[in-house]
């Protein structure tokens, strides 16, 4: 019994500390970025120059930012003052990455740090209020004052483990704390934490989209095609919850595996539209981003088919629209319509083609294509709620079962298959409700309405306003105020750039923290981590920058560098010399044989591919420096296998067995197995 | 002294003959690796292979351009003979002979039994139920007793892959390539579970590795295929060229592997690596493929609202039922049906195969089985003068009548095939052994074993499902025109539910019955039944070619989805109207493309073998109730279907074109002219995909009378699932219902869809050249004479050596590509 009631204490006190540390930490979270830092550290100074780069539709600056790392921001072109952005004609800075150079010429110790959506900003504390508000799905006020902060990071690209810690400490708070603390504030908390999730969520899909449509301009590029990949590939696995243990040299997978899906559902999405459109007798019409993409798309009626048809049946499966041809606000329509021309066979053509009449064209709605399985509608033109609620069921259905009654997937039997069948058949039949969220789209649309140059300017004005209705989040701010936004927060970042204890210092601060990797060893580090979780991130251990350790961090990314590219390229050839870059190979061998006492054993198993498949005696040689240079047991192991394998060429088995003996007198890691083995051959 | 001598002598003249029997089979590759790849564009290769990476300087496919480019032969102007479709396609390649299977799906008319070539998951769950052994596409060529490729091969010295035309199943494979979904690494598994693991690929990964494998520790082996469909599904659901060349890359990696495994192993020498497709693909990266939906349209009231049956689920995806695996015969009831309504599970009155998605086959019930159906209803309903029953009966009697002596032909000649059937079941059923020995299953006798078995067992059920068809037809017949009283029958038991019946003439299709007229029944003044007045009827070539879309957003892709219907036509029935000079000697083929612009694929074969080919342009071709055929003969002129006249790349000058295509020209130079224009080789390709090739030799010896009627019968078969119509989808079009085919399609005759890739490349001693490009065009019949002459199985006549004649190997019809296969001479 009092072994009960202790451990009844020792929860609540648990509980009480918890509640304590998630609501201290969300209100860290709400500081400022720079006060959330220990001034431990001298100012650098700033010494920011601009770079620009023209690219079609889109501008690219390049800060140089003081302690050597470079600010790049993509904006786009405004040709034009309408629309939602109406104001001077100035071009909107949509995204900013940080390269961290190490102040050097040397690509390969270059670091991408963060990606800010411009777009993306700190809520005012009026919309964080709306946001807690359980089962407001608003937007209700726009941040008007910017201030001079700098903006968030939608990203950082180097994201540590902390996520997943993020994650752990987060489902233990829930089921320990949350089960106690009453519905109200539960509902409240998990709402403003759901809402704050998925306007990142958001910034991360425009970001995403900014990026892509840069990609696919011409020209040459401030960031190189492998960097914008990095960057979306870590944008994409955002949405991963193991996303942020992706090795490097997996991303350009990953990116290929996300664009060929995503141009998978664009395609199906945009024939599925179509041939539905033509089925009800409407008409489709794809909306092409700057890139020629199209990822939206518009249904139109035309005024003479709504009394031609009347009474004729439709069938809203996947338009997911009221029946045009009884309705009688369509027949009386008031709203925005177009007048185009068309040939005896129905195809559109110019005025003044011979024998073209002319149609009155209703929009009816507009889909996004990206979107998984369906194309969602995002637009109704009668009727603005029937995308909110689409969007909205399947974020009802969650907060009232998780924030209110508390049910958990896991919780139970009867609720579990309830809910995997419900999800399961409205997943499979591909209906409007409960559908993966469609934030995505919207961002793509909200993107497109600013840079799109072709569509009307009223008819640009109703979708945007029409986009705002359809906002679920009160953290969300409207078009206009987003290209304010936009434009504040990019003259604040880059005042914080140049400012010495701004940008410079926080990327001092993040090569500091970096360097604790290469003083202390993984229990150490676990430590620190520990300890920068239990001080709700208050303590963050960084070590002192000295040359010393700028220079073994060089090393280290250098290697990092030179490993990935390694590990790349023992994944993919069959033989180096023909489908490879040997010259690059060699350079990379030649770094690893230097430079890699502390690669990893995936290294070592791509050096034993590598000279397994190479035929190439300098690759071969140089693998077998990179074996002896890889201070491991594996790496020993490796060699002392080619050492043992007698089919191969004397020279190389002697130059191993020369490593090996080296290897031994050095006291390099080796098993006991294997040094007593070297021994033998050393002895003999 | 003087018998040794004789004997030295006589076996000094043995020893020299059988040098030259070998040279006359002369022999270089003696193993093969096989890369088989679904729908691979040569064309689309090529333009990748002479890319140069910016990067490394080399081409962006760099092994292809290492084995084939530089140490192989390629052969760029390879097609696909028929259409460019997998089930067909594979079919020639696997076997060397005249297409015997026409779709990826067919339907037999008597039974409605479906053929589905494509689908694996069935054949699994069939083969764990230790009821089938092979794949259906396999079954069907045994019963046809042609060999495929693998046949000639010990069943020991071969590894074989998971395909179409698959003999036999491992579970290893699958079990392996289960396991080596964790790639022996936590991180990496977590990094794979992340971008999700492919289990499409798991069969195809393990049979990789096995190769790889095998190819060093197991130089026994002589035959080796691997058969990847990766770029194919590609490529229909992505017209991106970053997912397609990602695809390609992987594909040349694997290349790679399989190149560098063959030089390191022991028989390096005398392998060759072969890569071959199927097809090819009509994909752009600025267009979609846009889908049109005949379900729908032989629905509507216009499409003369048919109850339509496809072996494919429409919306597949987006549907609950699509999971489950043993596919049904999907049904897809008409609204708008005229006499059916609600009867679409026993009365189904078309047949659907979409697959390939830029042709589509239609089977339409037999017309006049229509009307016979439509006219025992009405005489089953009360509703009716004596007068006017009097004469329905008359009518209804008359059309049996009309096809008595067929239908009785039919019913004798089935019972009697159906009989010898019966008689081989019951011979050759044995109980098949629970357990067999390693030496066994290593040799392949469980599996020849239960194979037998499994031919059994489908013979079994084949009997069963005709017999069936057989006694409705005979009930039919039976009936009585005195004193019928049409309420004592019962429907079902005269007109065979699911069974279409004989395949429609050109005059039913021009005039197919699909219900009452809104007048109703009608009499002429003769007190007869009005049959033009009764029946709503559809010209089916019409109604197909006026089809059209609003919805037409995309430069270059018409607002027709349908380009034109071809259709076999009997000899008889067109015999007369052509003229002397354009007299054929086979079953022309008709294609139609508008009521002026209409075509006739004439063949002619000579004694020597030597075949013919002339295209006869014509307009209004029709074919009357007797069955003859009427049409006028129209000037070469441009917008006839094929559209060689005005094609820039026909390969004669255009002054001479109009008198070219007035005359015969052997196959050979059709191919030649017309292989690089739009329609490529859609002349032979048409004849290849609908005229008749029968397989059995007729003068074969030694058969037994039950030997003859089961091989009838086989022959019945065949002809049984050929289409009414063959529809073919204008550029960038495609029927697909089933889902979306945005990214391209193929199954078309257009250059890009039935180009497709053969390239090879060997050891030393194979005697291949290197560096060739084969600059003449060659067709699917070439490849597999091609690859057994380069080993020595078959001689320059392509007949088969004495080991492959036992196999059940028959002479080859296609041409040996001799700069291959002259090559080592």
């Amino acid at each position: 019994m009092k072994r009960t009631i202790n451990i009844s204490k020792g929860r609540n006190l648990l509980r009480i500390l918890t509640v304590f540390a998630v609501s201290y930490t969300i209100f860290l979270s709400t500081l400022p970025i720079a006060a959330q830092q220990p001034l431990t550290q001298e100012p650098v100074p700033a010494n920011s120059s601009i770079d620009r780069e023209e690219n079609s539709g889109f501008r690219v600056e390049k800060v140089k930012v003081a302690g050597g790392s470079e600010l790049i921001t993509i904006l786009a072109k405004r040709r034009y003052m309408d629309g939602p952005m109406q104001g001077p004609v100035a071009d909107i800075p949509l995204v900013s990455v940080l390269r961290d150079t190490l102040g050097d010429d040397i690509p390969e110790n270059d670091r991408l740090r963060y990606v800010w959506m411009l777009t993306y900003t700190r809520a005012t504390f009026t919309q964080k209020l709306s946001a807690v508000v359980p089962f407001l799905y608003a937007r209700t006020t726009n941040k008007d004052e910017i201030g001079t902060d700098p903006p968030p990071a939608v990203i950082e690209l180097n994201a540590s483990r902390s996520n997943i810690w993020n994650q752990v400490f987060w489902a233990v708070f829930k089921r320990l704390v949350f089960d106690d603390i009453g519905v109200g504030v539960k509902a409240s908390t998990l709402q403003y934490r759901q809402n704050k999730a998925d306007y990142r969520r958001t910034g991360i899909a425009a970001a995403a989209a900014v990026l892509s449509l840069y990609q696919e301009t011409t020209g040459d590029k401030v960031l190189s095609e492998r960097e914008l990949k990095d960057i979306q590939a870590r944008l994409f696995l955002t949405e991963k919850s193991l996303g942020w243990m992706m090795q490097s040299e997996n991303l350009e997978r990953v990116y290929n595996k996300e664009t060929e899906t995503t141009r998978d559902y664009r395609g199906h999405n945009w024939e599925l539209l179509r041939q539905y459109s033509e089925a009800q007798g409407l008409y489709f019409e794809p909306l092409e981003m700057e890139d020629g993409s199209a990822r939206h798309a518009i249904v139109w009626v035309a005024a003479s088919d709504i009394q031609a048809n009347k009474g004729r049946k439709f069938e809203r499966r996947f338009l997911n629209l009221k029946n045009p041809w009884t309705d009688k606000q369509l027949a009386n329509w008031k709203g925005y319509s177009e007048v185009r021309w068309y040939d005896a066979e129905d195809r559109e053509v110019s005025p003044e083609t011979p024998n073209a009449h002319p149609k009155t064209m209703i929009p009816l709605a507009i889909y996004g294509l990206d979107h998984p399985k369906v194309p969602a509608i995002l637009v109704d033109f009668r009727d603005n709620s029937n995308p909110k609620f689409r969007e909205m069921s399947r974020r009802v259905l969650n907060d009232l079962t998780g924030n209110v009654l508390s049910l958990s997937r896991f919780g139970g039997l009867p609720f579990f298959l309830g809910r995997f069948v419900y999800d399961f058949a409205t997943g499979r039949r591909g209906a409007d409700l409960n559908q993966a969220s469609r934030l995505r789209s919207y961002a793509q649309l909200k993107l497109l309405v600013a840079l799109d140059q072709l569509l009307d300017a009223e008819f640009k004005d109703e979708i945007a306003n029409r986009v705002e209705s359809a906002t679920l989040n009160p953290l969300q701010n409207d078009a206009e105020s987003e290209a304010k936004i936009a434009r504040a927060q990019y003259e604040n970042l880059i005042a914080f750039a140049a400012d010495p204890n701004g940008l410079p210092k926080k990327v001092s601060n993040d090569r500091r923290e970096e360097m604790s990797k290469l003083k202390h060893g993984g229990k150490t580090r676990a430590l620190f981590a520990l300890g920068h979780l239990f001080s709700f991130g208050l303590y963050t251990h960084r070590e002192k920058e000295t040359p010393e350790l700028l220079a073994q961090l060089d090393v280290r990314r250098q290697l990092d560098h030179h490993e990935r590219f390694l590990r790349e390229v023992a994944y993919e050839s069959a033989d180096p010399e023909i489908d490879n870059r040997p010259d690059e190979i060699k350079r990379s061998l030649l770094y690893i044989s230097n430079n890699g006492s502390a690669a990893g054993d995936k290294t070592t198993k791509a050096l034993a591919k590598l000279f397994a498949i190479s035929k190439d005696d300098d690759i071969q040689t140089l693998c077998l420096a990179g074996l002896y240079r890889i201070n491991s047991s594996n790496a020993k192991k490796q060699l002392l296998a080619i050492y043992e394998n007698g089919r191969l060429d004397d020279r190389l088995r002697n130059l191993s067995s020369e490593y090996l003996r080296l290897a031994l007198k050095e006291g390099q890691r080796i098993s006991v197995r294997d040094a007593r083995t070297i021994s033998n051959i050393a002895a003999n | 002294m003087t018998t040794r001598i004789v004997a030295k002598y006589f076996v000094l003249l043995t020893l020299i003959l059988t040098a030259f029997a070998e040279a006359g089979f002369g022999q270089a590759v003696k193993r093969v690796v096989l890369v088989k790849i679904d729908g691979l564009p040569a064309h689309y290769v090529d333009r990748f292979v002479q890319e140069r990476d910016p990067v490394t300087g080399r081409s962006i496919l760099p092994w292809f351009e290492e084995i084939f480019y530089k140490k192989g032969t390629r052969v760029p102007n390879f097609y696909t003979r028929g259409m460019s479709l997998s089930g067909p396609s594979w079919g020639q390649l696997d076997t060397g002979q005249r297409l015997q299977i026409k779709g990826n799906v067919e339907y037999d008319r008597f039974t409605g039994k479906a053929y589905d070539y494509l689908n694996f998951l069935p054949y699994y769950i069939n083969y764990g139920l230790n009821k089938k052994v092979d794949m259906p596409a396999t079954e069907v060529m045994d019963q046809l007793e042609i060999p495929i490729l693998a046949d000639a091969f010990d069943y020991e010295n071969r590894y074989t892959s998971q395909q179409l035309y698959q003999r036999g199943n491992n579970w290893e494979v699958l079990e392996s390539g289960f396991v080596k979904l964790y790639p022996g690494d936590t991180r990496d598994f977590v990094d794979e579970w992340t971008m999700g693991l492919n289990f499409r690929k798991i069969t195809i990964d393990q049979a990789e590795r096995d190769i790889l494998g095998k190819l060093i520790k197991r130089p026994d082996i002589d035959y080796y295929d691997y058969y990847d469909v990766s770029f194919d599904h590609v490529s229909h659901h992505n017209n991106d060229t970053a997912s397609r060349l990602n695809a390609l890359k992987d594909l040349d990696r694997l290349l790679g592997r399989f190149w560098v495994a063959i030089q390191s192993s022991s028989r390096a020498d005398e392998t060759a690596l072969v890569l071959i497709s199927d097809h090819g693909f009509n994909s752009d990266e600025n267009i979609y493929s846009q889908g049109f939906n005949l379900v729908n349209l032989l629905g509507s009231p216009a499409g003369g609202g048919h109850h339509v049956v496809t072996k494919r689920r429409l919306m597949l995806d987006y549907s609950i039922k699509g999971l489950y695996p043993l596919v049904p015969l999907i049904k897809t009831a008409s609204k708008d049906s005229f006499y059916l309504k609600g009867q679409s599970s026993e009365y189904p009155t078309a047949l659907l195969d979409f697959d390939g998605n830029e042709r589509s086959s239609i089977h339409l019930r037999d017309s006049d089985l229509n009307q016979l159906h439509i006219l025992l209803k009405e005489l089953r309903s009360r509703k009716m003068t004596p007068e006017m029953r009097k004469a329905v009966n008359e009518a209804f009697f008359d059309i049996i009548d009309e096809h008595r002596a067929e239908w009785q032909q039919t019913l004798d000649q089935l019972r009697s095939e159906l009989d010898a059937l019966n008689r081989w079941t019951i011979s050759n059923q044995k109980a098949v052994p629970e357990k067999f020995t390693p030496d066994e299953i290593a040799k392949g006798i469980d599996k020849a074993v239960r194979r037998e078995a499994a031919l059994v067992t489908g013979a079994v059920e084949t009997e069963a499902d005709f017999r069936k068809y057989a006694n409705t037809l005979k009930a039919l017949l039976d009936l009585k025109r005195e004193g019928f009283d049409a309420k004592k029958v019962k429907i079902e038991d005269v007109i065979a539910p699911g069974a279409m019946g004989d395949s429609n003439s050109l005059h039913h299709l021009q005039n197919y019955v699909v219900g009452l007229s809104r007048e109703g029944l009608v009499l002429n003044e003769k007190r007869k039944l009005d049959l033009d007045r009764s029946f709503v009827r559809v010209d089916y070539f019409d109604l197909l070619l006026q089809q059209r879309v609003r919805n037409n957003v995309q430069k270059g892709v018409s607002n027709r989805p349908i380009d034109f219907v071809a259709v076999r036509v009997p000899l008889e029935s067109v015999i007369d109207a052509v003229s002397t000079d354009h007299r054929p000697t086979e079953d022309p083929v008709f294609i139609y493309g508008g009521p002026e612009k209409q075509g006739l694929v004439l063949t002619r074969s000579h004694d020597d073998g030597t075949r013919y080919y002339k295209y006869l342009p014509v307009a209004g071709l029709r074919e009357n109730a007797d069955g003859k055929t009427s049409f006028q003969s129209k000037p070469w002129d441009t917008g006839f279907p094929l559209r060689y006249l005005e094609d820039d790349n026909f390969g004669v000058p255009v002054s001479a074109r109009a008198a070219w295509l007035g005359q015969w020209h052997t196959e050979q130079e059709w191919l030649e002219a017309i292989h690089k224009t739009e329609y490529s080789n859609a002349m032979l390709g048409l004849n290849e995909q609908l005229d008749r090739h029968p397989v059995f030799d007729a003068g074969k010896a030694n058969l037994t009378e039950d030997e003859k009627l089961i091989r009838r019968f086989r022959q019945r078969q065949r002809h049984l699932a050929e289409s009414d119509l063959l529809i073919l989808a204008n550029d960038h079009w495609n029927f697909d219902v089933r889902g979306f085919n945005p990214g391209g399609n193929h199954g078309s005759f257009f250059r890009v869809s039935t180009n497709s890739t053969f390239m090879i490349a060997g050891g030393a001693k194979t005697g291949i050249p290197r560096g060739l490009a084969v600059d003449k065009a060659y067709d699917s019949l070439s490849f597999m004479p091609t690859l057994l002459r380069l080993m020595g199985k078959i001689d320059d006549q392509k007949k088969p050596n004495d080991e492959l004649e036992r196999r059940g190997f028959r002479r080859f019809p296609g041409r040996l590509i001799t700069e291959l296969t002259n090559a080592g001479k």
